[in-house]
């Protein structure tokens, strides 16, 4: 039965300085992985080490797995196996001994141990390689055994702390799939912590946006493209095009592009910033004859990405980024600018 | 490139071994006068001499042994702890307690013996082993600590935090993944706390009184005699054990058995 996580107001303070966590409030529901995204210095270490039981919170806040605390137990009962960034496999046992390590120190005998050890090496495709030692594997091959040592005590919660990070990019995508189909299939609730917010959408059933040491946004993956909670929170998922506006009474924002009729509930009538995506953004021609787009820009740049196009045009002093699937448009040249308002989404600044 | 290689180690092997080399020599030499080469008459005389019970060889060599070997137990025993501490926490007085562990090797010796010695005379240690043995291990600790807390220092404490979450107990982390990560410069510590104590002259006698006879007073005390040929045998024995120690420590310098991956 997957475990359920729940974080309760958690404050963490090293020393006199500043706090590194200001009051998270969380929860990971059984089976799920949860993200923990964030800058270095946003405190989503320091959440993880909380909860594996290596930092304490302040006094008012709680750890809880299945509605009890975990804050009087030390880190060996917690059941919470960590995969740190480097793969810390221990040099002087083998492979098979690092799997079945955790075995050991639950006291499982030794065949037992060994038959386990050699299912999880399996399982990260690592079969046979148990009687070697750490030294003598891949960086990546390495990692994999981390996860397979981790996996082994069929732990209740897997605490992840940036484990690709130290990767090569395509080991890094095999990894994640191994990461992902093993938390599947296992049904282990997961925390992962990255500073990679393509990472975390890929991977993650949901996100947690910790900036400066406060949740900032916690959801879905998309929620973080779509409809960010804040400047903040767009900004770090690379939000290209940032319009100031005004928005009225009625939800019309006054932009430099002119009006627009947004469609988002919940609107307060003040400043506020425009977060347009990219793919949003419709260039036409600005030719005669067309049905007149909001307004006419000049093409400033063109990019090929490979499999997008990407366009710089500004407009005024503005300049919007657009990415299209074709390049009818040259550098130099005056374009049509359309911007849908349904997909417009405003935060507060 | 292997040129210069074979150069540096024959250079090595010369300068170690050479100024050994007459050893073995004038231990079987039966008269050995300049400007000869090589000794002109062999004799075993010498040995036969170092292995008789009188010349109380062999009860210096088992002394010897037992007392290095029992300091280097202490100086480990002792100075792991510290070394713990000091390389791993941030406590007042750090800086002190630091002075305090290496002023042994940082005043001479011998007057530090001295003191000692009246000390130990009131407690009744004078002129017995296990007062020896307190000195060298004054002596042997620095290096013991020294070696050891840069270890610790260097030993990052992720590792203790892996095998907890793999549900080790502080206690079993530190005797399953620490004490093995730490076994290289443990091997280090222990060689030089076996050699301090091995060579130690002037505090076994000044201590011990001479009731406590170590190997280098029978090398002195045959020194100060007029026969090569019984201070060449009485050296060797005394250079074997340190070799074979050497051997056994530097098989447990494998970079294989610590230090690999996190730094």
């Amino acid at each position: 039965m997957p475990a359920h996580l729940s974080l309760h107001n958690l404050t963490i303070r090293y020393g006199s300085a500043a706090p590194a966590l200001v009051e998270l409030s969380l929860e990971a529901r059984p089976g799920e992985l949860l993200a923990l995204l964030g800058p270095s210095g946003s405190g989503k270490s320091s959440t993880l080490r909380c909860v594996a039981g290596f930092v304490a919170p302040e006094h008012g806040g709680d750890v809880q797995l299945d509605g009890r605390s975990l804050l009087a137990l030390p880190p060996e009962q917690r059941e919470a196996a960590l995969v740190f960034q480097q793969p810390t496999l221990f040099p002087h046992l083998s492979v098979a001994e690092n799997v079945a390590f955790g075995l050991q120190m639950r006291g499982m005998s030794h065949s037992e141990r060994n038959r386990r050890a050699a299912e999880l090496l399996d399982a990260v495709q690592l079969g046979g390689y148990g009687p070697r030692r750490p030294h003598q594997l891949s960086g990546g091959q390495r990692q994999r055994v981390a996860l397979a040592r981790a996996l082994a005590t069929a732990p209740r919660l897997l605490l992840l702390d940036e484990p690709f990070a130290a990767l090569d990019p395509e080991l890094r995508d095999d990894m994640r799939g191994l990461v992902r189909q093993l938390q599947r299939e296992r049904g282990v609730t997961t925390l992962l912590v990255t500073h990679d917010q393509a990472e975390a959408a890929t991977l993650a059933d949901r996100v947690a946006l910790l900036i400066g040491g406060r949740l900032q946004q916690h959801g879905p993956p998309e929620d973080f493209y779509q409809r960010p909670a804040n400047l903040a929170v767009a900004r770090f998922f690379g939000a290209q095009n940032l319009l100031p506006a005004t928005l009225a009474a009625d939800g019309t924002a006054l932009t430099a592009l002119g009006p627009l009729r947004l469609c988002q509930p919940g609107l307060q009538p003040g400043p506020v910033t425009l977060v347009l995506r990219p793919e949003h953004v419709r260039l036409t021609p600005a030719a005669a004859g067309q049905p007149l787009p909001l307004v006419v820009g000049e093409v400033r740049e063109r990019q090929f990405l490979g499999t997008l196009y990407r366009y710089s045009v500004t407009v005024g002093d503005i300049t919007l980024v657009a990415l299209l699937t074709e390049a009818p448009f040259q550098v130099g040249g005056q374009v049509g600018v359309d911007i849908a308002p349904e997909r417009v989404w405003a935060v507060k600044q | 490139m292997p040129r210069l290689r074979w150069f540096a180690i024959l250079a090595v092997v010369v300068w170690t071994l050479l100024p050994l080399l007459p050893l073995p020599l004038w231990s079987f030499s039966g008269g050995w006068r300049w400007p000869a080469l090589l000794p002109e008459r062999w004799s075993s005389r010498a040995w036969a001499f170092v292995l008789s019970p009188e010349a109380r060889a062999l009860p210096a060599l088992f002394t010897s042994l037992a007392l290095a070997l029992l300091v280097t137990l202490l100086a480990l025993a002792a100075g792991l702890p510290a070394a713990l501490a000091l390389g791993r926490t941030r406590f007042r007085g750090r800086a002190l307690v630091e002075l305090l562990i290496f002023a042994p090797i940082l005043v001479p010796p011998l007057t530090v013996a001295m003191g000692v010695q009246v000390l130990f005379i009131r407690l009744g240690l004078a002129d017995t082993l296990a007062g020896v043995a307190l000195v060298h291990l004054v002596f042997s600790l620095p290096y013991v600590v020294l070696i050891l807390a840069s270890a610790v220092a260097g030993l990052s404490a992720t590792w203790e935090e892996q095998a907890r979450s793999l549900g080790a107990t502080r206690w079993r982390a530190f005797w399953h993944v620490t004490l093995p990560l730490l076994r290289p410069s443990l091997a280090v510590a222990a060689l030089l706390a076996f050699l301090v104590s091995w060579s130690q002259y002037a505090l076994t006698l000044l201590i011990g009184g001479g009731n406590v006879f170590t190997l280098p007073l029978l090398v002195f005390a045959a020194a100060r005699g007029s026969d090569p040929a019984l201070t060449a045998a009485t050296a060797l024995l005394f250079i074997a054990p340190t070799l074979a120690f050497l051997a056994l420590a530097s098989r447990n310098l494998d970079e294989r058995n610590g230090g690999v991956g996190l730094l």
